[in-house]
């Protein structure tokens, strides 16, 4: 892995995030052209191009003021000043004044305008691309969630919208603002001054010059410092989340050992950034004066001489001081233009990412008002990668109330099923029917508000545990909540935890063990006291103990409801009135629990291995 | 005050470093104001009638000064900001290490409190913004300050009046800073506050997209989401208000005294001209310029308040992770837990995690040096604390805990940790190579020994399977493992440390009958001649145990071999004959129980 990664291998190879390489390398190869973008950027301003109008004119009417005020000085002294001291006339300095306070004002009013123009304009349209964005989130399929990464989905409505926004509501107008002040600035100046204006400009390719040539170098160094902090932030995070494993393992000294290192790199990189950061500012003092100094040494032998005035020379060391900015404005302008479209890239990726499962339009879109609960699987055939199907022409009706459980080894399809059923995928062939509907016509909240699912991982929400238990029924109950805890059991233990169900569930899940997780997982599909019940793994994690508790409320639970129950301890699962073992992707036997005993088949394996054999080894 | 002061030691060290800094930063606010004073007198030398050979005159001399001072200035700004950031670099990486040092010692209670991401913002982010007031506030603090001095000292004997005015500003900025502060002081947190529940609230619905779907619930989180999102925007609105107007302000003021300098400097000007007392136009000038180059100096130092009180708040933050008490630490006369045999012993022991609410009460257990004890009990029961209690990640709130005769508070920690092997529930393994997992509690050993560990484990062959075999990455950035790998992994890991005292609270989460299996077999080697604690769900562990105990709320309300405890008809009996017992073989009586 390491050779494409370019300099600075080493550490980088087993610290360097995979995904920053690859995203680097997008900056460099954009697939869509920078006109298909903009075209579709352009739509998200339009809504504001009134707005975008006045800021334009605010902005030019700001630059204008900024190429006045030198001049103003330059008049003052030559017009006003020069003949007071011969005439002692002071009245042309009041005026002047008045113009200045009142040229002062009218700045204010177009900052303060110009300011709030720029953040409404940017913010409202990162609203609108996070609007847009989380909104395709609800409605892209889980193939997705599968695959990409949280960090990079989150970074996308975080801060790529904030990049591209403030592209779009900003740096767009401040480079042509910018652009007005130096051309503004050059004429003026050699208007009052062909020669004075060569002279003053000659430091400033050096100026310019300084940071393009330093700005390799310090990218580099800078680089480093980030991926030596970020050395540190994955040692810490490492060191603090394994910490239990840690001490368990008195690894505490070599653990320090390692942090030592990453921190000394950190230390090292910071060093050097600190040092080619003082050597730059010293660098551009030094460019600084030598301008300073060229000009005062020409200006002041051309006063002499009679060419220009004191006003003259002082007008242009103002102008001077207003030039460094919008030149380095935009010279880094193509840099933020790369980012925004880069930024705009990764966005529109998401936004017009396919939909694989789409609900059916709603002209013919069936609601499901009642459930009777019958499913079919009618020759179902299933891929997750072409060419590789993970169910093979499966055929099975589950009649109303029935209680079926699925069996067999990790990786035989069993979830897929249930993912089939609530239309997370479509089959590849085949389909799946609920009380005679293909579930493909149905609509999801219809076909979904049937259906209670305890999925094999039990995430739950950084909430409190009653809003968790509720998440599908807000409207719910204490008492109804109460009443469903009852039965999984978990009613006791939340009543023990330090805010009862007010306690505050972690990210992540931490505060509470897994079987925990599972039982307020538990909870929250039965509060919707689905017509299909669907437990995938559910107590797996749940003790022994508990789960006496479970299985005492489970059968009157179940009673009036299509269930289908995932597990691999058979104990949960030999009440089932069928048992259906899939196996690769097959339907190896069906049956319950004494005809698939006595048929020695592969659940009578299964089930041998988990109660007799190791009685029969030891 | 105190954390300033504790502060102040981490930089002490370097106090020789800052000595010289804020030397050179006092030179320095001299040297940068000498080319201004230069242009002074050539601009006063060109005040009409002027002698044109004495003003061309004086020019060499005159550039020769900006150069040289400008280059002396540039040379101690470099000087000073290296060692500026040098000091703050080197009490960044001590206040680091202390405070990861601190880590490692902290005893399970403080994680228990703490979360991940918390310790991990304070041991970056606080501390660097600590470094960052080091290395650029109080330097630039110093500077202004001594601008202000030297250069209002200088231009007070120039001008009286017109420094006076000049230094009106002062107190104009510093009132327009702290009222723009105190307004956006709160919305800046209702931005950082929203911002952040903008991004858990995305974090939790694309890992939780399931749950969202499942639920039909994708409304409510649009809903939801939108309405922080118009929060978000109210409030950056509602700052950009603020931002437009305060600020702006300052600059509306400066002009407006920029103006009043014009109009009474070149009253001045006019009226003294050609007398004795005469204010000459450069004079003026400088005046002018020392104006536009004391403003931001000054707004700066408006600003300080806020900067320091900020980076005490930061420093606070990790002083507490510093300070956090470390409930289990050797005594002053902790001596090692020589070899043993394995015998431990529970004698009354209670706990509690807060006080009046016992986790654990009365509990009194002797393992013999290999038996296995298999502890039952609900969710909540009490037996991962007890497990816990072993290897002393706590301590018990009374009563005493005994190995091979030694109260475990007498010896030191290290000592009894490294002889005990722990498998925990929630299996961690480190985004570091499957050999470097495997050889976590000892790194030194040799790769033979590990492969005879992961054969044991019942690991070899499917790391075997990966193209990598050992040296595979696991984690985020390389392979995902199943939970039966990764439990499989975590008992070689055990294994390899050779225990003589076993504890696995495990759990057979996701892990098929065939994966149950293996472990099956890996847990009966890893089980021979230790003495074992176990909270397992697997029924022949459970019936071989030589003793299995029944916790329900903190106490043990049964306790036997199977055989002991099967005709007592209690709990136990009703568990295994629901779960653990092949349904042909239950008894009659165990029949007419369910």
């Amino acid at each position: 892995m390491g050779f494409h990664g370019g300099g600075g291998i080493g550490s980088e190879q087993r610290r360097g995030p995979p995904w920053m390489r690859r995203d680097e390398k997008k900056k460099s190869e954009r697939k869509v052209s920078d006109k298909n973008l903009l075209k579709r950027l352009i739509k998200y301003i339009v809504p504001f191009r009134q707005r975008m109008a006045i800021l334009a004119l605010l902005m030019l009417l700001g630059s204008i003021a900024g190429l006045l005020t030198p001049l103003l000085t330059q008049i003052v002294f030559d017009n006003i000043i020069v003949p007071g001291m011969v005439s002692g006339d002071k009245s042309g300095l009041t005026w002047w004044v008045m113009i200045m306070v009142a040229l002062a004002l009218g700045n204010w009013g177009l900052n303060y305008g110009r300011t709030y123009l720029i953040s409404w304009i940017g913010n409202s349209t990162i609203y609108r691309l996070r609007e847009d964005l989380f909104a395709k989130l609800q409605v892209l399929s889980l193939k997705y969630f599968a695959e990409g990464d949280t960090g990079r989905t989150m970074s996308r409505v975080t801060n790529d919208a904030e990049t591209l926004s403030r592209f779009l509501g900003f740096e767009i107008l401040d480079v042509i603002s910018e652009a007005v002040t130096i051309f503004g600035s050059l004429f003026l100046m050699f208007s009052l001054s062909f020669n004075l204006t060569l002279v003053s400009l000659l430091t400033i390719p050096i100026m310019l010059a300084v940071p393009l040539f330093m700005r390799s170098r310090m990218r580099s160094t800078f680089r480093q410092a980030r991926q030596s902090i970020a050395g540190v932030t994955s040692v810490l995070q490492e060191s603090v989340s394994g910490i239990r494993v840690v001490q368990a393992f008195s690894r505490e000294t070599q653990d320090a050992k390692t942090f030592d290192y990453v921190n000394m790199q950190n230390l090292k990189a910071n060093l050097r950034v600190a040092m080619i950061a003082a050597f730059f500012h010293m660098g551009i003092t030094i460019v600084r004066v030598a301008g300073t100094v060229i000009l005062l040494w020409y200006g002041v032998t051309q006063i002499v001489a009679g060419n220009i005035t004191l006003g003259v020379l002082i007008a242009f060391q103002l102008y001077m001081m207003r030039f460094m900015r919008p030149i380095m404005m935009l010279a880094n302008f193509y840099n933020s233009y790369q980012e925004a479209m880069a930024g705009a890239e990764r966005i529109f990726e998401l936004m017009d990412m396919k939909i694989d499962v789409e609900e059916p339009p709603k002209t013919r879109r069936i609601e499901l008002s009642q459930v009777n609960g019958e499913i079919k699987y009618d020759r179902i055939t299933f891929e997750y990668e072409p060419g590789v199907p993970v169910l093979k022409d499966i055929n099975l009706t589950i009649s109303p109330n029935e209680k079926v459980a699925f069996v067999g080894p990790t990786g035989a399809g069993k979830t897929t099923m249930i993912n089939l059923l609530c239309r997370f995928y479509d089959p590849t062939e085949g389909a799946v029917f609920i009380d005679g509907h293909n579930v493909h016509d149905v609509s999801f909240n219809s076909l979904r508000d049937h259906m209670g699912i305890v999925p094999q991982d039990s995430f739950l929400f950084q909430n409190t545990v009653r809003e968790n238990i509720r998440y599908g029924k807000p409207e719910a109950t204490d008492e109804e909540i109460a009443n469903v805890t009852k039965v999984v059991g978990a009613h006791d233990f939340i009543n023990r935890l330090p805010e009862g169900y007010d306690t505050m569930i972690r990210e992540g899940a931490t505060n509470i063990s897994i079987g925990q997780r599972q039982l307020i997982a538990f909870s929250r599909a039965l509060l919707k006291n689905p017509r299909i019940l669907i437990l995938d793994e559910a107590t797996s994690s749940v003790d022994p103990y508990t789960e006496l508790i479970i299985q005492e409320g489970l059968e009157k639970l179940l009673e009036n409801r299509t269930s289908i129950i995932i597990a691999h301890r058979l104990s949960t699962v030999r009440n089932a009135d069928r048992i259906v073992v899939i196996n690769q992707g097959e339907i190896a036997e069906m049956g319950n629990h004494q005809q698939l005993m006595k048929k020695g088949g592969l659940y009578s394996h299964l089930y041998n291995m988990q109660f007799r054999e190791p009685e029969i080894e030891s | 005050m105190g954390s300033f002061l504790r502060l102040m030691r981490y930089v002490a060290k370097y106090w020789h470093l800052f000595i010289v800094s804020f030397v050179l930063i006092i030179i320095n606010s001299y040297l940068a104001f000498i080319p201004q004073l230069v242009m002074r007198d050539i601009f006063n030398a060109l005040t009409p009638p002027f002698d044109s050979t004495s003003v061309l005159g004086m020019l060499p001399v005159a550039c020769l000064t900006i150069i040289v001072a400008s280059v002396l200035s540039g040379v101690f700004v470099f000087c000073r900001d290296y060692a500026m950031r040098y000091v703050s670099q080197r009490a960044l990486y001590d206040l680091r290490k202390s405070t990861f040092d601190a880590l490692l010692s902290k005893s399970f209670s403080f994680y228990d409190q703490s979360q991940t991401g918390d310790i991990i913002s304070r041991t970056t982010s606080d501390i660097e913004q600590v470094s960052r007031m080091l290395s650029m506030w109080i330097p630039r603090i110093a500077g202004t300050i001594s601008t202000i001095i030297v250069a209002g000292g200088i231009l007070f004997s120039i001008n009286y009046q017109m420094t006076i005015i000049l230094l009106l500003q002062v107190p104009f900025v510093f009132l327009i800073t702290n009222r723009y502060r105190k307004l956006s002081r709160p919305i800046f947190r209702k931005q950082r506050k929203i911002f952040g529940e903008i991004t858990t609230f995305l974090q939790q619905n694309i890992v939780g997209t399931r749950v969202v779907r499942i639920f039909t619930q994708e409304n409510y989180e649009k809903e939801r989401f939108n309405d922080k999102n118009t929060r978000y925007l109210n409030q950056m609105l509602a700052s950009a208000k603020l931002r437009g107007f305060y600020p702006t302000l300052n600059t509306l003021i400066m002009s407006v005294i920029t103006a009043v300098l014009w109009w009474f400097g070149g009253g001045l000007v006019i009226d003294t001209f050609g007398t004795l007392m005469e204010f000459k136009w450069g004079d003026l000038v400088l005046f002018i310029q020392s104006m536009s180059r004391l403003t931001r100096p000054i707004s700066f130092l408006s600003m300080s308040i806020r900067i320091y009180s900020q980076a005490m708040a930061a420093s606070t933050r990790v002083f507490e992770v510093l300070d956090a008490e470390v409930d289990v630490k050797d005594k002053s006369d902790a001596f090692n837990l020589p070899s043993i045999k394995g015998e431990v012993k529970f004698e009354q022991v209670f706990f509690e995690y807060i006080e009046g609410k016992p986790v654990l009460k009365n509990i009194n257990l002797t393992a013999e040096p290999g038996m296995t004890i298999a502890i039952l009990g609900a969710t909540g029961s009490g037996k991962s604390t007890f497990i816990n209690l072993i290897p002393r990640f706590y301590d018990a709130t009374s009563g005493r805990l005994l190995i091979d005769g030694y109260d475990i508070r007498d010896v030191t920690v290290k000592s009894v940790r490294k002889q005990i092997g722990i498998a925990l529930q929630e299996v961690f393994l480190f985004a570091r190579t499957i050999k470097e997992n495997i050889a976590f509690g000892n790194p030194d050993v040799s790769m033979e020994e590990i492969i005879e560990a992961a054969k044991a484990a019942q690991a070899h062959d499917f790391i075997m399977s990966f193209p990598n075999g050992y040296e595979t990455i696991v984690g985020e950035r390389g392979v995902t493992l199943s939970g039966g790998q990764k439990q499989r992994i975590t008992i070689a890991r055990a294994i390899l440390m050779d225990p003589k005292i076993l504890i696995l609270d495990d759990t057979t989460s996701f892990v098929d009958t065939e994966t149950e299996h293996h472990i099956q077999k890996a847990l009966e080697t890893l089980l021979k001649n230790r003495t074992t604690f176990v909270i397992t769900q697997r029924v022949s562990t459970i019936k071989n145990a030589d003793k299995i105990i029944v916790l329900e709320n903190g106490e043990i309300i049964e306790s036997g071999s199977h055989e002991e405890l099967i005709v007592k008809n209690g709990i136990y009996t009703k568990i295994y004959s629901t779960q653990f017992a092949p349904q042909e073989e239950l008894t009659t009586q165990e029949i007419k129980l369910r």
